[in-house]
């Protein structure tokens, strides 16, 4: 009793994975015609074993029952067409098959005649009784005794053909099987998609192995006329049963084999469990009983409905066990889409370059949705255009397209969109590329990008399950663009930082070391980069003839193109050390040099002067640069500004010099722009007349301490406000 | 800064506004002025009665505008100089390459 239960739920089981499977799978997508074949085939499948349930249980019990009942279960045997069917147009109809559609139709005929035969002609001495008229009557009676005695020859002969037919009808079955393999495995090889090949590779094995057994254990038995033991034979039937739809079922769950829901995808698990529980209750309540009125001797109900009673207490916690079990063999599998959540987000967060985004963005979609194109359109903020990865040209966006899924701000089908052939533009061309569902990327209600996918492979349609996951993927490409656009902000910060560090740098090296000393003159200076690095510049040259060369000079830009330019001229000012060129002559020179060496819009603005130390003689060129000044003791200002243009802007400029003296406690302060343009928060200038006030006010000290006091007003008055330029100053003063 | 343009008599009159400093502002005049000159028009006046401040890069793209237009036969002229970059052009001492107008009817006046 015990494991004939057992194999009678196994049965009922697979019938109902593969009736279920059947069901989902021909409401999933009726349009489709594969679908129909699918489910058609799966249906016949799960007829055999469900038959053979009924046989072993509701059946068992009825007497002489009458033999053309049971032969409605050879129905079933409509599978193996079905199989045939199934085999040209999975997972894609082959070549041949859609050239002769109807050819392939005609696989039925042979079985439905089988079955007409096995139904109604299986008994044939039956049918001869039933044929026996009463052939008394005269005139009529001779007649239709030959017609009996030819209907019963007729239906002899037929039944003389029906015990060769089974056997021939073995072999019908056998070759179907045969070219269904052949043609599976053709179908399997045109397979790309890497995720469908593991489906259907299941499937197929999984067919492969029931139709083999059954091959086994039925068909050759039948046409070799040999038994194999009743015990063998149901073990191999029942290890096909299982096999079979079982690994449609593992397909179909665990790989999302032919697109099935999430929904349908847990009935299934659900059949599976209540079949393993309900099986498993059953057989323990019958033995426990039969163990109970075989050893107490006690054969009453009341004991069953105690068992029952007990056991229905346990119920609920164990089937949320085994219910647990199945699923999590099942759906938390790896393929799940929640997988693909996880999978994408780790792999988003380390990528910060756009064109490695998309190719995981593909890999991933393509892979896990079955999609065959994935395209992916990024808003280029430089041309304010769209770009497609992987193309160059940038495409403008057509205004419906725009609105359309602006409006929508989620996965919208291409055809719902009007308009949308425009030659040149994203729409157009995402439709030339065969797009089919748009995935708009919206940040704070801007359209940022575009993933466009193409259909799915082997005709599956977007589920309402991938249009949710597709939105949420959406969100996190979002994320994913914003974080690759601050990086690469940051790489140029980065940059810049590095740049502007090596300018600083050359400034730094560029500057005299060491202050001049001598008796009678006090030397000081102070300079100070801003933050950008500008290119000022201050010397101090020991000429041959006794004299120094003081040097203040202001190249235009900043960074190292202004670094690298000072430092030219630095290298052409230190020759004048060894050359001793008249002032007017070196600077004409130096302007020669610069304009053919930089481009007219980079120029230096140069004050240099030659101090004649024992003399006080001051001889100068100004080149532009901000006037010096001269403070002498009365208060009076004398600003040096002789001399010409700036230097490195225009050919041809002629340098004139002038003579000035320093005098004992006249202070002369030479300066860069950066110290008179300093700006306090109300943007006005810390200008000439407030360096003037500020020598005056510490006019009796020393030049460091003049030099100081001086940068001190500066920095007071500029506080807070932004520092703008580099700032230089030197001092000197004649004690 | 922001930067517009007219054409007086066969005059390019161009009319920056707010801050001339470097960057984009260079290549913005120095495009525009290719273009002019592409067009063979080759006289233009700047307007800087608009412009609030003037760097040093921002001298340098009025340098290299002279430049390229004498270059290329042309003339590049101000007018309507403020205070502020009056003091900067006679301390470059650019003021002796520049000819500068009060107004820029002068400046197109004297290029006939």
């Amino acid at each position: 009793m015990g494991t004939g239960f057992l194999i009678a739920i196994i049965y009922l089981t697979s019938a109902g994975v593969l009736f279920l499977t059947a069901g989902i799978i021909f409401k999933e997508n009726v349009r489709a015609g594969n679908n129909r074949v699918v489910a058609a085939m799966l249906f016949f499948a799960g007829l055999a074993p469900f038959c053979v349930a009924l046989d072993k249980t509701v059946l068992a019990d009825i007497e002489n029952l009458s033999l053309s009942i049971t032969n409605i279960f050879y129905v079933w045997e409509l599978f193996f067409p079905a199989l045939l069917l199934f085999s040209v147009i999975f997972p894609e109809p082959l070549s041949f098959y859609k050239k002769r559609r109807r050819l392939f139709q005609l696989a039925f005929i042979p079985h439905l005649f089988h079955i007409l035969l096995v139904v109604f002609l299986n008994d044939p001495d039956k049918v001869i009784s039933l044929l026996n008229f009463d052939s008394s009557t005269p005139v009529i009676g001779p007649i239709v005794g030959f017609l009996e005695t030819i209907l019963k020859l007729l239906t002899a002969l037929m039944g003389f053909l029906y015990i060769f037919h089974t056997r021939f009808f073995s072999l019908i079955n056998l070759s179907y099987v045969i070219l269904a393999m052949y043609f599976l495995k053709l179908g399997y090889k045109n397979i790309t998609n890497p995720a469908l090949k593991l489906q259907v590779k299941i499937v197929i094995w999984g067919i492969a192995i029931a139709v083999g057994l059954y091959v086994v254990s039925s068909i050759i038995p039948t046409i070799l006329s040999f038994k194999f033991p009743a015990g063998l034979r149901e073990i191999i039937v029942l290890t096909a049963l299982v096999v079979g739809p079982g690994s449609i079922a593992w397909a179909i769950i665990k790989y999302r084999f032919m697109d099935i829901g999430l929904l349908a995808r847990q009935s299934l698990v659900y059949t599976i469990t209540t079949a393993i529980v309900v099986g498993g209750y059953l057989l323990v309540i019958t033995e426990l009983s039969a163990m109970f009125s075989s050893t107490l001797g006690i054969q009453s109900r009341l004991l069953d409905i105690i068992v029952v009673v007990v056991l229905l207490l346990f119920f609920q916690p164990l089937y949320n066990q085994v219910d647990d079990f199945v699923r999590r063999i099942f759906i938390k599998s790896r393929s799940d889409y929640r997988h693909l959540m996880e999978e994408f987000s780790r792999q988003l967060v380390t990528v910060f370059d756009i064109d490695r985004l998309a190719v995981i963005l593909s890999e991933n979609l393509n892979r896990e949705m079955f999609i065959e194109r994935t395209h992916f359109a990024v808003f280029d903020e430089k041309s304010s255009c769209f770009k497609l990865l992987g193309e160059t040209r940038a495409y403008e966006i057509e205004n419906e397209f725009l609105n359309s899924l602006a409006q929508k701000q989620k996965p919208i089908f291409t055809s719902e969109i009007a308009e949308l052939s425009h030659e040149g533009y994203l729409g157009g061309r995402l439709v030339e590329l065969g797009s089919y569902l748009l995935v708009p990327l919206m940040d704070k209600g801007r359209l940022v990008g575009i993933i466009s996918l193409s259909p799915k492979v082997a005709g599956f349609r977007y589920t309402y399950e991938d249009i949710s996951l597709l939105s949420v993927i959406a969100n996190q490409v979002v994320v994913a663009l914003n974080n690759a656009a601050l990086y690469v902000k940051s790489l140029e910060k980065q940059r810049l930082e590095e740049e502007l560090e090596v300018a600083r740098k050359i400034q730094m090296a560029l500057l005299p070391r060491n202050l001049p000393i001598h008796p009678q003159y006090d030397f000081a200076a102070f300079n100070h980069p801003s933050r950008q690095v500008g290119g000022d510049y201050y010397d101090f040259i020991n000429l041959a003839d006794g004299t120094l060369g003081i040097v203040i000079a202001d190249v235009s830009g900043k960074g190292v193109p202004a670094a690298l330019l000072m430092a030219r001229v630095q290298a052409i000012l230190q020759t004048q050390e060894k050359r001793g060129l008249p002032i007017a002559e070196m600077l004409s020179q130096l302007n020669e040099f610069l304009v053919k060496s930089s481009s007219p819009d980079r120029y230096v603005t140069m004050f240099y002067g030659e101090l004649d130390p024992p003399r006080g003689k001051f001889c100068f060129s100004n080149a532009g640069h901000n006037h010096p000044f001269i403070l002498d003791v009365a208060g009076n200002i004398r600003y040096l500004d002789i001399g010409g243009l700036i230097l490195g802007a225009f050919s041809g400029s002629r340098y004139d010099t002038a003579v000035a003296e320093l005098r004992k406690d006249e202070i002369l302060v030479m300066y860069t722009d950066g110290i008179s343009e300093a700006m306090n928060l109300q943007e006005v200038e810390f200008g000439e007349a407030r360096i003037i006030d500020a020598v005056k006010e510490a006019r009796s000290q020393s030049a460091q301490y003049i030099c100081a006091h001086i940068i001190k007003s500066v920095k007071k008055y500029a506080e807070g406000a932004e520092e703008i330029d580099d700032m230089t100053l030197v001092v000197v003063k004649r004690k | 800064m922001k930067l517009s343009h007219k054409e007086i008599d066969g005059v390019i009159v161009l009319e920056p506004k707010g801050k001339i400093m470097g960057g984009p502002d260079a290549t913005l005049l120095h495009d525009m002025l290719h273009d002019f000159i592409d067009q063979n028009k080759k006289k233009v006046v700047i307007d800087l009665s608009k412009v609030e401040w003037m760097n040093s890069t921002g001298l340098g793209i009025l340098i290299s505008g002279l430049t390229t237009l004498r270059n290329n036969g042309g003339e590049l002229k101000l007018a309507c100089v403020t205070e502020k970059i009056e003091s900067l052009l006679t301390i470059t001492k650019l003021i002796t390459v520049f000819e500068n107008y009060d107004t820029v009817e002068d400046a197109v006046k004297s290029f006939k």
